[in-house]
């Protein structure tokens, strides 16, 4: 039997080539705090310091087991590289975005002209390179991003569920500036090393929003991202909250190679709706990878791969206190698992 | 115009996101000799419980909600100074709702949702906003112990779900957790949650929110 390196088996996987079996990854953050205990690299710091990033990072492949490593663990880097006023996190809670920086068109041309070197986008990018330096020939590495609806929501506050619906031309224009961003951003992590993309566009939810405005709003954004991707032979991962059941077809629109659905959603359903996208989930980050036992995962892990899951991971970010011993769970029944 | 126009008209303005109609509406059935909570409960409230119904049944989104839930505050800055007068300053209502998203949580949606619905349904509104730390809510649970009292919080993130259970554990320490009934919400909660942390109920969206609220004061 052929014997692939993690990063030629999550490729394949990707890319609907065969593989010898299922590559054990988390598209969503992975960071623990035992993981942090372990490698000594503890949020908030690893946030905000390239090396100790890199570090938490590796730790999701050293002591976890992950077939993959990823940057960054939190949403709000993007926010913050525009200006918006950032509750810091703690060792066991992501930071937040509290504060937003665009009310009018005009405020969107005042963000323009940007340097992606600067901030916190600079920091993870540095990650990226020290990972790919060091694990670039073996593992994936994957590099993640907030969406541009999520951003924008991000820079414009809760108002902008009502600017999509009032004010069409403002709603597009902050989508096309969020979009260029996000296609700027993501090309620069390719150029560290990045192999894998993950987009995380939580409240671009078609639970919240509807095809309506998916339509129009999300999908032919996110297909700019990846179709900047597929140039240069980037595969796609696409992860959004809530039950997106019905959108699922609209979501693979875009072009995206596969969906990360979280567990609202059944893993059967989610595989017969959309065409070729791989289906990436969907264990209960709550109230099953951290609340419940090794054999529970087990069991459950068992009935998401007979629903024909594409890859098994969390449906959500981790949740910080999760026993690596649960990680490690589903990671051993994603390995043995053959399609 | 009949009562009866009148209030199809406030239930309309709250379907079809009319902001200023609302307003326009609430006056008008003010004028005409309406009592606020008449128009609340014969004319909004019907008004919120069809859109909570249609987003349920996927026919509308969070864009509409949010439009309907303006027009109900507009309709309820008018109606809110003559609520007191009609009810007297010792009248306690339904109850009094403390509202709030935990720490580090900054995801209001559901939580604006929430305490508009509980207001449309008559409960007196304690609105703590987002990322409320718990040592603050044992404040305002201290400041309004002896009343109708109901704790409603929010979380969207799994993250910050993990403060509802010190919440309830702090308010047991502090001798409060008797004073007071315990909702929480959120997309990451569930059932199984609420039990394990000791909480009373949570509920499937706002517009049930309200109902399961109503239930609890009971």
């Amino acid at each position: 039997m052929t014997e692939y390196t993690p990063k030629e088996r999550l490729s394949r996987a990707l890319t609907g080539q065969s593989v010898d079996r299922m590559p054990a990854v988390c598209v969503t953050q992975t960071g623990t705090v035992e993981q942090m205990e372990a490698c000594g690299a503890f949020w908030p710091e690893a946030n905000n310091d390239a090396e100790k990033m890199a570090t938490l990072a590796e730790a999701g492949h050293t002591v976890v087991g992950f077939e993959a490593v990823r940057v960054p663990f939190d949403i709000t880097a993007e926010a913050e590289f525009f200006g918006c006023e950032i509750k810091d996190g703690t060792m066991e809670q992501q930071p937040s975005v509290v504060g937003h920086v665009v009310k009018t068109v005009e405020d969107i041309e005042k963000l323009k002209g940007y340097d992606l070197s600067q901030s916190r986008i600079g920091v993870v990018c540095d990650a990226i390179k020290i990972l790919a330096d060091k694990y670039g020939d073996e593992l994936p590495i994957m590099g993640s991003m907030i969406g541009p609806f999520s951003l924008a929501q991000h820079i414009n506050g809760d108002e902008w569920f009502m600017a999509i619906f009032t004010d069409e031309a403002f709603g597009l224009a902050l989508m096309e500036f969020t979009t260029d961003f996000c296609v700027g951003y993501a090309q620069k992590m390719v150029e560290n090393g990045a192999d894998t993309m993950v987009i995380i566009d939580p409240t671009a939810s078609y639970q919240l929003i509807g095809a309506e405005f998916y339509e129009k709003f999300v999908v032919p954004f996110h297909k700019k991202i990846i179709d900047a991707m597929h140039e240069v032979n980037v595969p796609v991962v696409l992860h959004i909250c809530g039950d997106t059941t019905q959108g699922l077809a609209l979501m693979e629109s875009c072009g995206v190679d596969a969906i990360s659905v979280d567990q609202n959603v059944d893993a059967a359903a989610a595989v017969a709706n959309v065409e070729k996208a791989v289906i990436v989930g969907n264990l209960d980050p709550v109230n099953m990878l951290w609340n419940q036992t090794p054999e529970t995962i087990k069991e459950q892990s068992q009935q998401v791969l007979d629903a024909g899951i594409g890859l098994l991971g969390p449906g959500c970010g981790t949740v910080s206190k999760t026993p690596t011993v649960n990680l490690q769970a589903m990671i051993e029944m994603a390995k043995s698992h053959r399609y | 115009m009949s009562n009866q126009e009148m209030l199809d008209t406030l239930r309309d303005t709250i379907v079809t996101q009319n902001i200023n109609g609302c307003a326009e509406a609430t006056q008008t059935a003010l004028d005409a000799g309406l009592t606020a909570v008449e128009i609340i409960n014969d004319g909004l409230s019907p008004g919120m419980k069809i859109v909570g119904d249609k987003f349920e049944a996927a026919e509308i989104y969070l864009p509409q909600i949010m439009m309907s839930a303006k027009a109900m505050n507009a309709a309820m800055e008018l109606l809110l100074p003559v609520l007191e007068e009609e009810k007297g300053a010792e009248d306690e209502g339904v109850g009094t709702a403390i509202t709030y998203v935990q720490e580090g949580d900054i995801h209001d949606i559901g939580h604006r949702l929430v305490t508009t619905m509980l207001e449309a349904n008559g409960f007196k509104i304690v609105d703590m906003g987002v990322d409320v730390q718990n040592e603050k809510v044992m404040e305002e649970v201290e400041k309004n112990k002896g009343k109708k009292l109901l704790l409603v919080g929010s979380a969207l993130m799994t993250t910050s779900m993990l403060g509802q259970k010190d919440t309830v554990a702090m308010l047991a320490e502090e001798g409060l957790r008797d004073s007071v009934k315990i909702m929480f919400g959120g997309a990451p909660v569930s059932d199984a949650w609420i039990a394990e942390i000791g909480a009373d109920a949570t509920a499937e969206n706002a517009a049930d929110a309200a109902r399961v609220a109503l239930n609890l004061m009971q």
